[in-house]
């Protein structure tokens, strides 16, 4: 007796899910349906009509319209990869408000994937700004703490942007809910960029309201070109949108750490530079009296290196007078000279009832880059007193002769400070640049929003 | 392209601290100079400056100094 046969095996697996072609029953237009069971509600790419899908696998229509199809940024049905999910634009909706007499449209595109569900590619048509939406898994916390409205979720603490009313204008794809032109929502958007929360208030016709939470990140608008395969470029973006990063926050990580290293960098590469300075006095004369030349050879630093000197001249007991020393430097090996002044003076009188006083009793010259070597020092100091000479009233004696008394002192291999000024100035400028342009960023984003001051 | 221009400003900076700060020749003023010679003392013309000195030899020589109103004198007063 030959054996049965085995039993053909049972199928295991159900058949794939098909997309189904109809056609609209309104305008005849051809309608894929990829949402498969979840859609609740088709609007007619060609005509507007609203549809509902029959278990039939058929369209009933909901509501007939005639209405031109819009071109949108990207097309029904386009399929694309974002954040490695691949995704199809199920459904577009076309949404508006009204700010100030002024309409802001913007483009939402349901993405869809089976296995990870709804997710939103907003465009702002205004601001060409793009941005990514999931429904957000929980409930924000509204933070009643700071004076500006914010919520709070999962620890990052969002401030309110705008609120708007939103009204459909335009709708078409296949959608998992009802989704009619004319609807409109009160959209509260709470910004925490790159990131934020949109919560929207639906209120019904019995009463009740229905409110969605979303979250949002920026994205590029090369990326979707990317992820989508558009040819071209996107457009240009204009202003800041709401979530946009700022790039100096982001730049500013590097700037601030770099900041730190480069004054730890000044204050040792400064400690180097202030131990190495001997401020070293090379000539000192103090009370020096008359006008006499003097002379005398000064040896100024060491070996062929270049040094620092400081000359500091303060004439002593002077009286509405001035004094000045013409100083000349001769280096005897090269046979080169430098050649400076250096004054003080000091103006005292009574004008119209008040007493005055002026000028200054020392001056003081840095000289930079002088060689090293032997020197003749020539001091030639001179005074004087008023150009226009003071009047002597009757019987007043005439002043006594000018003298004069002076000091001088020179230094070599001084500190200059100027030195670690510009250095500090230079490393903490770039920071504060880039503070300034992430603030000017900023008020550029906060400007569309309802706290503009503008 | 802001992060190199800050690296290699700051880096310049710090090496003008570091290798121009001894010698200070890029941020002080540079007086007059001009080259002098050495001879024997000669009435003064007008136009130069005498400086008179003693070598280290002990002999008494007289510099001319080309620097003739290197500082320009005293310009102010009341």
């Amino acid at each position: 007796m030959a054996a049965q046969a085995p039993p053909a095996p049972a199928k295991v697996f159900r058949e794939p899910a098909q997309t189904e072609s109809v056609q609209c029953p309104c305008c005849g237009g051809p309608i894929t349906l990829t949402g498969f069971g979840g859609i609740e509600q088709v609007a007619c790419p060609y005509c507007g009509s609203e549809l509902s899908p029959e278990d039939s696998g058929a369209l009933s229509v909901m509501k007939q319209l005639q209405r031109q199809q819009r071109t949108s940024a990207l097309q029904l049905h386009t399929r694309g990869t974002l954040d490695g999910i691949e995704c199809e634009v199920l459904g577009i909706v076309w949404r508006e408000c009204n700010v100030d007499g002024a309409t802001y449209p913007w483009q939402e595109f349901l993405l869809y994937n089976p296995y990870r569900g709804y997710r939103w590619l907003v465009y702002s048509m205004s601001d060409h700004h793009w941005s990514l939406g999931a429904t957000l898994l929980g409930a924000p916390r509204v933070d009643g703490g700071s004076m500006q409205r914010a919520v709070e979720f999962k620890k990052t603490s969002y401030r309110h942007f705008q609120t708007v009313n939103a009204v459909v204008s335009y709708v078409e794809g296949e959608f998992p809910w009802q989704l009619h032109v004319g609807d409109n929502a009160i959209a509260h958007e709470y910004i925490a960029p790159p990131v934020a929360i949109s919560i929207e208030e639906s209120h019904m016709p019995d009463g009740s309201a229905d409110v969605n939470f979303t979250s949002m990140c920026h994205i590029e608008g090369s990326d979707v070109w990317k992820a989508f395969g558009c040819e071209g470029s996107p457009p240009e973006l204009s202003g800041v949108g709401s979530v946009r990063p700022n790039p100096y926050k982001a730049r500013g990580k590097f700037v601030w750490a770099a900041f730190g290293a480069l004054m730890a960098a000044l204050i040792a590469v400064s400690v180097i530079y202030i131990g190495g300075r001997t401020n070293k006095v090379i000539y000192d004369k103090s009370g020096v009296e008359g006008i006499g030349v003097v002379s005398q050879e000064i040896t100024i630093g060491e070996g062929d290196s270049d040094t620092t000197l400081e000359v500091e001249f303060s004439a002593i007991a002077l009286s509405n007078q001035w004094a000045f020393v013409d100083i000349m430097l001769i280096n005897i090996g090269a046979e080169e000279a430098m050649g400076f002044g250096l004054t003080a003076e000091e103006w005292h009188g009574n004008t119209g009832g008040e007493s005055w006083r002026e000028g200054k009793s020392k001056q003081s010259v840095t000289l930079g880059g002088v060689k090293s070597g032997k020197y003749l020092l020539q001091i030639t100091p001179s005074t004087g007193g008023p150009k226009t000479p003071v009047k002597l009233k009757p019987g007043q004696k005439a002043p006594p002769p000018l003298k004069l008394k002076y000091n001088l002192r020179i230094k070599e291999n001084i500190v200059l400070s100027r030195y670690i000024f510009i250095a500090f100035f230079v490393i903490i400028t770039f920071p504060l640049i880039n503070v300034m342009l992430g603030f000017f960023f900023e008020g550029k984003r906060w400007r569309n929003s309802d706290y503009s001051s503008t | 392209m802001f992060k190199i221009l800050y690296l290699a400003f700051s880096a310049g900076a710090l090496g003008l601290v570091l290798f121009n700060g001894p010698s200070g020749s890029l941020l002080t003023g540079s007086p007059d100079k001009g080259k002098v010679s050495l001879a024997k003392a000669k009435p003064a013309t007008p136009g130069t400056t005498t400086a008179s000195g003693m070598r280290p030899g002990g002999s008494s020589l007289a510099m001319w100094a080309f620097v003739a109103g290197a500082s320009g004198g005293y310009q102010g007063g009341k």
